[in-house]
């Protein structure tokens, strides 16, 4: 029952570099602040409207993030809510989300950003976000775009039935109630829509739609959409949520403005792994 | 000589077998690691390789005593870099008690040859081989676990398991010595 050198050196061997290694890789791909994902979003600025973000910490993170301020616009900090997280498979990272309900943004005069008399759309690129312990991170989020509600008549338009599934694509449909001529298509992240996004309307691709398109009462107009596969995207729109609105405007018989909002929601987060998060780890250092 | 035997029995029982009512367990480990170097101590006077386990129970047994109040948790939420020599700590007790049950396998094994009990120094060295074996590709992975890699996590913890059954072998090991050293010295009576 002698111990054996000849098996015993290469063991304590193995053992010394499995927790040295071990150690190393442990430490180096910890996140020193969490990783915020890109968001593109575009929303109504108004009550009850609310969004999502990402983002990834480490699973022995307990510093969560409680509150939220954008920096660009001089708003109080504000609660958010967790919504989910999940850790991410063989890894030592966790994937978070918070929503966002704009309601609850105030600025620093103490009025609601929503009942802010601005009638320009509002863009906003930078995000601070505020952990339990009061450590403060700031971001380029992506961009944000709050649209702000236009009191128009749209007696023009009706909601027909919505759809978007897993895979990033989706429809919308509309019925027009009169006779309506469509003389614009807004999108304040026309860019991005076109880079990330095929988009079709009534079979038509988007960049090939000749204005003004004519409806008659009762006609359908079909918006499909269709988000590219993540592959064909640049790395700055990898695992990206986007909101991004396609406003139609247009004149209905009577020479009245009409104006619809249609939201194209597409989600790539969902597929992040630990090995793509350790490649941004390694872009960042 | 029952006694010392009992005591190792005994020792690992309380070792091995955690059993909590509540927040307290009732077969503390740091009770067992006393219980154990008892029962080396008293086999001590027959072979002096049981020593060896001595100086690694009483540590042992101080150690398990103080984690008692400062208890450490190796949950994968709970390690970070700058506290993962916690880890260190469930290593170094696997070592000193890799030790110990070598001073006890060791004993049987070379009491059971100056008795011509092939089998139960058979059983002996095997029982041993295995926990060491087990107990270094345990220690080999453990640290694979920080970095989370599912399957290594999934076989760490069979390891545990198989070595939880060879923690039990050697108490079904001690029982049978116990046993057969004893007949032997009531039939030179």
């Amino acid at each position: 029952m002698k111990l054996n050198s000849k098996i015993i050196i290469p063991i304590v061997i193995a053992i010394l570099i499995s927790w040295v290694g071990n150690i190393y890789i442990f430490d180096k791909y910890s996140l020193e602040k969490p990783i915020l994902l890109n968001s593109y979003l575009g929303l109504p600025l108004a009550e009850g409207y609310n969004f999502e973000l990402s983002y990834v910490s480490n699973i022995y993170d307990k510093d969560n993030i409680i509150l939220v301020s954008f920096p660009e616009i001089n708003t109080q900090s504000f609660f958010v809510t967790a919504t989910s997280d999940n850790n991410i498979a063989d890894s030592n990272f966790r994937f978070n989300r918070i929503r966002i309900d704009m309601s609850t943004v105030f600025l620093e005069n103490g009025k609601r950003l929503i009942d802010t008399d601005e009638t320009e759309n509002l863009s906003l690129k930078k995000i601070q976000l505020i952990t339990n312990s009061g450590k403060k991170y700031e971001y380029d989020l992506g961009k944000m775009y709050f649209l702000k509600q236009q009191s128009l008549p749209n007696n023009a338009f009706k909601n027909g039935s919505y759809m978007s599934s897993n895979s990033n694509s989706g429809s919308s449909t509309l019925t027009t109630e009169t006779d309506i001529k469509i003389t614009e298509l807004v999108n304040p992240l026309k860019d991005l829509l076109s880079e990330v996004c095929e988009v079709n309307i009534n079979g038509t691709p988007l960049s090939s739609v000749r204005l003004p398109l004519s409806f008659k009462p009762g006609d359908l107009i079909e918006v499909k959409y269709n988000f590219k596969n993540n592959t064909g995207v640049k790395p700055q729109f990898q695992f990206s949520n986007f909101i991004i609105p396609l406003v139609l405007k247009g004149i209905d018989y009577k020479g009245n403005p009409a104006i619809m909002n249609i939201y194209i929601n597409g989600n790539t987060q969902y597929y992040i792994t630990a090995k793509d998060i350790k490649k941004l780890l390694k872009e960042s250092r | 000589m029952r006694k010392p035997y009992s005591q190792l029995i005994w020792g690992l029982v309380f070792i091995f077998f955690n059993i909590n009512i509540g927040p307290i367990d009732i077969l503390p480990n740091f009770l067992g690691y006393i219980f154990i170097a008892s029962g080396l101590e008293g086999l001590a006077q027959v072979n002096l390789i049981y020593k060896k386990g001595i100086i690694p129970s009483v540590v042992l047994a101080f150690a398990s005593f103080i984690l008692i109040f400062y208890p450490i948790n190796t949950s994968s939420e709970n390690i970070t870099p700058s506290n993962c020599w916690m880890l260190g700590i469930s290593a170094a007790f696997s070592v000193l008690n890799l030790v110990i049950f070598y001073s006890i396998c060791k004993g049987i094994h070379d009491e059971s040859e100056k008795l011509a009990n092939n089998d139960l120094m058979l059983s002996a060295k095997t029982r041993w081989n295995c926990m060491l074996y087990f107990t270094c590709f345990s220690l080999i992975l453990t640290p694979f676990t920080l970095n989370k890699g599912q399957f290594i996590v999934g076989l760490n913890f069979v390891i545990s398991l198989i070595l939880l059954f060879l923690a039990f072998l050697i108490v079904l090991l001690l029982w049978k010595a116990r046993d057969e050293f004893n007949k032997d010295i009531s039939l030179e009576e």
